[in-house]
């Protein structure tokens, strides 16, 4: 296990500085205009570190599986300790990445009107909750976000793995088929805004907006759940996995 | 004794029985040829010993363990298949460098002086490498990495003459310095024929044989001579194939040499690709 996140954290090591250095230049780029219109009485604020992590994170698990199977395969490698390596890898990502895109945002902020996305969604609390409290609170919500869309985009890779080209061209298209387009006919015609209403639900699941209040730690919560279920799911479909040809 | 042994091993892919309750084992400190016909099913059981698939029946031991998802078993088999498994992006240096972090006592020096010997750059990504280099950096690997049990799975494909017979010259030295058990799957049977202590055929999923190198070449001779005399001397006898050239015949023979034979007929060591071909024809399993 120690040996395979290794791996995993070598290869991804590159990649993420390079995504780290183009976000950061975009940043200083935009805030360095920006700041220059600022003078002419135009409001500006810059963000960007959270949801280019996010982005950044969910490619990963999509590219990591396939690649990195067949290499372990090459060495012996057996599929739970290709998983641990993976699971131990991901989570030590977004770590990194909730604390490199809270200093830059912090180090940012000290020469431009940086706001991230946690910042912004739950801007109330800013003035009215503990500072450390809120601190550690940015930090999970930013790290599970990350690991979350991980595990989704790993999980995905697997199942388009495993599935045969059939089943890829069924998934592809049935999912988003009745995500996007079925499911909202149907509520509209049969299901009596079932749906609309459990994708409300979800929103607030995810934002953690709540009827009560907001509350930042039920997002956390949720991509918790979700990437456990997601990391099962993705264990199960590893398990039996073959090299291919 | 220490091998690795599979019992029962079988593999379907759909209606196709790649493999049919095969048992064999590949002892300590052996080279042993795989040989087989296209889709015998030889790949299909590398794949299935070193778990890159999961047999449908049957179980595969390395030493006595079992070899599924057994990693401290995997690690002693180091399968230089066919496919190419390294990332694209990886380096010979790269690949050599993790495969010593993940096999362990990797000889570094020893691999790049093959690099030099074979002409490979091995600050080359590997997939900027020719057909014939992509063969020469996992075989230079496989000879390297510290593991008691080498499968290779076609390793001279692409090589030219040169290359293969520096391969198979570096394969006996190797061998010879640290020997291990070396499995070796190939079409060019007569090219490898002369480093193989024992030779497995597979046919149709199945073992067809399993033979010392010498047990089967005993086991026929070629007799030639004038095309009248060799076509009366191997009347009624199993003959595995015949050629004439002129007025001059040979033929090869099944079956030991008779004590009286013709003194005008030349008798010679039987030819080991020639009595595998003989052997996977139809019906050829009659010979055994």
């Amino acid at each position: 296990m120690k040996l395979t996140s290794k791996y995993y954290l070598n290869s991804l090591r590159n990649s993420f500085l390079m995504a780290f250095g183009i976000i950061l230049g975009l940043s200083l780029s935009f805030g360095i205009v920006l700041r220059s219109a600022q003078s002419e009485n135009l409001d500006y604020s810059i963000s960007g570190f959270e949801l280019t992590f996010m982005i950044f994170t969910l490619v990963t698990g999509l590219v990591s599986f396939r690649e990195s199977f067949r290499f372990f395969q090459q060495n012996g490698i057996s599929r739970k300790s290709q998983f641990t390596g993976w699971a131990v890898s991901l989570l030590v990502l977004s770590a990194v990445e909730a604390v490199v895109a809270i200093l830059s945002g912090r180090v940012l902020g000290l020469f431009f009107n940086y706001r991230g996305i946690f910042n912004q969604l739950y801007q109330t609390l800013q003035t009215s909750g503990n500072p450390a409290l809120l601190l550690v609170q940015e930090f999970l919500w930013v790290c599970m976000a990350c690991l979350v869309l991980g595990w989704a985009g790993f999980s995905f890779a697997l199942l388009y793995y495993r599935l045969s080209k059939m089943g890829k061209i069924l998934v592809s298209i049935l999912v988003p088929g009745t995500l996007f387009i079925l499911l909202p006919m149907a509520d509209q015609h049969f299901l009596g805004g079932s749906y609309a209403w459990l994708l409300e639900k979800a929103g607030m699941l995810i934002t953690g907006y709540l009827p009560g209040g907001i509350y930042p730690m039920v997002p956390v919560a949720a991509a918790l759940v979700c990437s456990a279920v997601l990391a099962v799911l993705s264990w199960l479909m590893m398990r039996r996995a073959e090299v291919r040809s | 004794m220490n091998a690795i042994t599979c019992t029962q091993v079988s593999k379907n892919f759909g209606d196709v029985k790649a493999l049919d309750q095969v048992s064999l084992s590949f002892e300590e400190g052996k080279i042993y040829g795989l040989l087989g016909r296209n889709g015998a099913g030889k790949t299909t059981l590398l794949n299935c010993i070193t778990g890159r698939m999961f047999p449908t029946g049957g179980e595969v031991y390395v030493d006595g363990e079992t070899a599924l998802e057994n990693e401290k078993e995997l690690k002693k088999i180091f399968y230089m298949g066919q496919q190419e498994l390294y990332p694209e992006e990886m380096t010979v240096n790269k690949v050599f460098y993790w495969t010593g972090q993940f096999y362990g006592g990797f000889d570094l020096e020893y691999a790049q002086n093959l690099c030099q010997k074979f002409g490979l750059d091995p600050k080359k990504k590997t997939s900027k490498l020719s057909t014939g280099y992509r063969s020469i950096y996992k075989l230079i690997t496989a000879l390297a990495v510290d593991a008691p049990y080498i499968l290779l799975d076609e390793p001279v494909l692409g090589l030219d003459a040169g290359h293969r017979e520096m391969f198979y010259r570096e394969l006996l030295e190797n061998y010879a310095e640290k020997p291990r058990t070396i499995v070796l799957s190939t079409h060019l049977i007569e090219e490898a024929a002369s480093l193989l202590e024992e030779v497995i055929i597979l046919h149709n999923g199945r073992v067809m044989c399993h033979k010392t190198c010498e047990e089967l070449l005993h086991s026929g001779y070629t007799v030639s001579g004038k095309q009248s005399e060799v076509d009366a001397f191997i009347a009624g006898k199993k003959v595995l194939s015949q050629q004439s050239i002129g007025g001059l015949k040979t033929a090869v023979i099944y079956g030991k040499p008779e004590e009286d034979m013709p003194q005008t007929l030349e008798t010679g060591r039987m030819d080991l690709q020639k009595l595998f071909v003989a052997m996977t024809e139809e019906n050829g399993g009659e010979l055994l």
